[in-house]
């Protein structure tokens, strides 16, 4: 694997006596697209607040190709960021809004011309040049201030909230453009988010952030597929969690009793007679039969969202679990209303084990 | 999340942001320091005409020793004879009601303004300031014309019949009170309105919603909404109108006690600059209380 | 506030509106008087406005106080833009308290005493009184409306437009110039307009701390007042007033201009 574009060390910021960005080390690949998920007040943006110098850490190093940026004032750091609110100057229109950072850099006028062209034509702007920002739609907002921070062919590219302002459809085609627009360039692009879908849908890895600590970093299967605990699974999209009591290893298996009132084996012979641990079963996974094996559940309601319906049932001690189906034709007609009987199972290919 | 600024990088080199303080510590507080020490100088004849209880060039010793010579003569002086006395609780009493006169026309006037739809709102706003631009001095002068025993005024009502006798207003403190309402009315209307016009519609039809008729949503919802507006427009207008000087000079009687004209008359009739001073800083003491709580107003204001 | 008029808000309009502007009008209309008598109507005359002219002590003062008016204005405008800036930008800072209780405190602190106290200092530091120390009192009363103005444009400004000029390589300095003073020009016009307008109409700070031969306008003004009510003086104050017509009309033209770009 090639060298990292940046690394960060144990980087820590503290507010007062809250610590906002807690021993953060991570690497960011060159072109890759990298997303930092977590949810508000996490301390993602404090963290690339810090890379782009608009914070200085309490400790640890940010390293950009080898170089400590530390010292490095925010105007001199070759990193570029696209703001949350765009920060389009308001009283330069979009040709001067692009070329700002290349006049700081003092080009040559033609080069300048040149560059915003092809900014311009990257972003899809042709013809926009002269507007003022007022006279602007969200997403061309949203583009000028993508180019204007893109001409500079920064080495690693911020992108604070890219999508929040956009109303949702425009969002999902902005999604594929941003990537469109990563691989042409094969920049690095660092995303914050706080929606995970965006962060599934758009990056190659993944960073879930909580409290100011990286709870987990990888690719959005890994993340998806196999959270690293109960956060994780729980923000990366719906999750069931079921504490259970080993009762008995043997023969590369082990028995469980779910507080939810029933057994079930799992094919892993490496947990301890007698713990207490966690089963993590996605909605998806979750088997709802009429009758059955499994623990008797009754339906409290289900949702109709189109290609799925959600449906939420109690368990006898109490436990409400959430299934979905497809509502795939070939699955039958059979939908679930309130008060139906239904036996629930745990697929123990689908469950995995959590620590807390 | 919480984001204080962890280096403060300015545009500005530290030393010219420090310009104003320097400009300010020279000449808005060091000339009251002076007015203080002067206050307790002995009055003299000579020119300029104050004897210096302490003379700076002289030393720290020289100063400690001549510091025995601090004279309250100059405060004595204003006790010894009620005029100033007089001039002080008539100032504050004309102050007070030309307040009062001033909020009375200013806030329906304000609220009437608020009420106003689109484009017609901003117009009447500015229409009701723009007199705030013009000349002090011209809008007291026109009142003049107005309120003499053979002015407009008198004129116009002999006429319709009202009167026989000219009214005896110039030249009183009801003209006075008139002059200053007249022209601090901009300050009350300025604040009122902002308080008003900010003001969500939706409260006053959620107030209906609940069933308060217009006046008790007015009395439970708008008026107290406003009382941060009606608190600054009225310091506006009584802080300046205590110390007034112009107004009472031009429209009041030779009789008329104002503080901030007997001052005046002190200074450039009298020649007794430490009777001035010491009627000056007086009065700002009188004046620290209401500009206290105007400075915490603004601070108020400042963190919204 | 809920929009719409009732009979009581017209009411209230007219009689506001009357108070406030039939004196002004009734000044006007008497500048054109024939008659020397401002109270009793001699039919339609321009001479006032013509002997106006004539009155060479009235030019003179005309002059000083222009000249005082900009020059104090300018210094106002660049130390109140600064003090705001330093109030706006530093969160917070030891003594900011007293730092803006300074510098609210002329805005409403009777002009008898802060022209008394300045015509001290002046006295005190032997500073031979003219034109420059009408200026230095304007400017020190001027700053203090500029910074009013400007404070709360810069304060409301969204700090990621300065953050991003940074981030795409401008200097600090830079920063402030391209960005923070175009994004704030409007409110730093209308504090510099401000602070010629209160210049141009002082007469008590400028009556202290003036000296023989830097007499303004409206000292000149006042000093005909006192002697009584003339036409000529309801002319140059017509004058006046159609001076400051314009240039409020032209602030507002400009603020209209301004108003599209500014930021949400």
């Amino acid at each position: 694997m090639s060298e990292p574009v940046l690394r960060l060390s144990r980087l820590t910021k503290k507010f007062g006596t809250v610590t906002a960005v807690d021993q953060v080390s991570l690497d960011i690949r060159p072109g890759e697209f990298f997303a930092l998920l977590g949810p508000s007040g996490c301390g993602k943006t404090t963290l690339m607040r810090m890379i782009a110098g608009f914070e200085t850490p309490d400790s640890g190093v940010i390293d950009l190709e080898g170089r400590d940026l530390s010292p490095v004032p925010p105007h001199r750091r070759p990193v570029n960021m696209m703001f949350q609110s765009y920060a389009l100057f308001p009283h330069m229109n979009v040709e001067r809004n692009i070329a700002f950072g290349l006049v700081q850099e003092g080009l040559p006028k033609a080069e300048i011309a040149t560059r915003v062209a092809d900014m311009l034509d990257l972003v899809q702007l042709k013809g926009l040049a002269a507007r003022k920002p007022h006279q602007l739609s969200g997403g061309q907002k949203q583009r000028v201030a993508l180019a204007r921070a893109l001409a500079k062919r920064p080495k690693l590219l911020l992108l604070d909230e890219p999508l929040a302002a956009l109303d949702r459809k425009l969002r999902e085609d902005t999604q594929f453009e941003l990537m469109r627009i990563q691989r042409e360039l094969g920049a690095s692009f660092m995303v914050v988010t706080h929606d995970q879908d965006e962060a599934m849908a758009m990056a190659q890895r993944i960073a879930v952030m909580r409290a100011g600590v990286i709870e987990q970093i990888g690719p959005p299967q890994d993340v998806y597929l196999q959270p690293a605990n109960t956060f994780v699974a729980g923000f990366i999209g719906k999750i069931n969690l079921f504490p259970a009591k080993v009762v008995a290893v043997a023969l590369g298996r082990s028995r469980l009793a779910l507080d939810a009132g029933f057994e079930m084996n799992l094919p892993r012979a490496d947990l301890q007679v007698g713990s207490v641990i966690t089963l993590a079963v996605r909605p998806e996974d979750l088997a709802v039969e009429a009758s059955g094996e499994g623990a008797a559940g009754q339906v409290l309601d289900s949702v109709f969202l189109g290609e799925t319906s959600l449906t939420r049932i109690a368990l006898p001690n109490g436990q409400v679990v959430q299934a979905a189906r497809m509502n795939a034709a070939r699955n039958g007609a059979w939908q679930m209303k309130r008060g139906d009987s239904v036996r629930v199972q745990i697929p123990p290919a689908a469950a995995r084990v959590l620590a807390s | 999340m919480s984001r204080k600024p962890a280096r403060i990088r300015t545009g500005l080199p530290a030393w010219i942001l420090s310009l104003p303080l320097v400009w300010m510590l020279l000449f808005l507080v060091a000339p009251f320091a002076i007015a203080a020490k002067i206050s307790l100088s002995r009055s003299a004849l000579a020119q300029p005409p104050y004897e210096p209880s302490f003379d700076w060039s002289a030393g720290v010793a020289d100063w400690m020793e001549r510091a025995t010579q601090f004279s309250f003569d100059a405060y004595a002086g204003l006790f010894a004879d009620t005029i100033y006395l007089d001039a002080y609780l008539s100032s504050l009493r004309i102050a007070a009601l030309s307040t009062l006169c001033a909020l009375l026309i200013a806030y329906p006037f304000a609220l009437s303004i608020a009420h106003a739809k689109g484009v017609l709102r901003p117009v009447l706003f500015v229409l009701a300031v723009a007199p705030f631009w013009t000349s002090f001095l011209i809008r007291v002068y026109a009142w003049i014309g107005i309120l003499k025993d053979e002015g407009l005024l008198n004129h116009a009502l002999i006429w319709l019949g009202l009167i026989e006798e000219p009214l005896q207003i110039f030249a009183t403190d009801i003209a006075i009170v008139i002059g200053i309402v007249y022209s601090y009315l901009p300050f009350m209307i300025l604040p009122i309105y902002v308080a008003l016009e900010k003001q969500d519609a939706a409260l006053l039809e959620a107030a209906a919603d609940l069933g308060a008729s217009p006046w008790r949503a007015f009395v439970q919802v708008t008026l107290p909404l406003s009382l941060p507006g009606v608190l600054a427009g009225c310091l506006l207008v009584f802080i300046p109108a205590v110390g007034e000087f112009v107004i009472p000079d031009l429209l009041g009687g030779s009789d008329t006690l104002m503080v901030g004209r007997t001052m005046w008359v002190e200074f450039f009739d009298n020649r007794d600059w430490p009777a001035a001073s010491a009627a000056a800083i007086l009065l700002l003491l009188v004046l620290l209380v209401p500009l206290r709580i105007y400075d915490r107003l603004q601070t108020a204001e400042e963190r919204t | 506030m809920k929009r719409g008029l009732t009979p009581a808000h017209v009411t209230f309009l007219a009689f506001g509106f009357a108070f406030l502007y039939v004196p002004i009008a009734l000044l006007i209309l008497f500048s054109f008087n024939d008659s020397r008598l401002v109270t009793v109507w001699g039919g339609f005359s321009t001479r006032w406005y013509a002997s106006l002219w004539s009155n060479a002590q009235l030019v003179a003062s005309l002059r000083a106080s222009l000249i005082v008016a900009v020059t104090s204005a300018a210094i106002a405008t660049a130390l109140g833009t600064i003090a705001a800036y330093a109030l706006a930008r530093f969160g917070r800072f030891s003594g900011r308290s007293v730092f803006s209780a300074i510098l609210y405190a002329p805005l409403v602190l009777p002009e008898v005493i802060t022209g008394l106290s300045l015509l001290l200092l002046f006295v005190a530091f032997g500073v031979e009184r003219g034109l420059t120390t009408v200026i230095v009192a304007h400017a020190s009363i001027g700053m203090c409306f500029v910074a009013v103005v400007v404070y709360p444009r810069l304060a409301g400004m969204d700090r990621s437009l300065e953050e991003a000029a940074m981030d795409l390589g401008a200097t600090p300095l830079r920063t402030f110039l391209s960005v923070t003073l175009p994004l704030a020009a409007p409110a730093i016009a209308s504090g510099f307009l401000l602070a010629m307008t209160i210049s141009l109409d002082d007469l008590v700070i400028a009556s202290f701390t003036s000296g023989p031969g830097s007499t303004t306008l409206p000292m000149r003004i006042y000093s005909q007042v006192r002697l009584g009510v003339t036409p000529e003086v309801n002319a140059i104050s017509t004058l006046m007033i159609l001076f400051v017509a314009v240039c409020l009309l032209l602030g507002v033209l400009i603020t209209r201009r301004a108003a599209p770009d500014r930021t949400a």
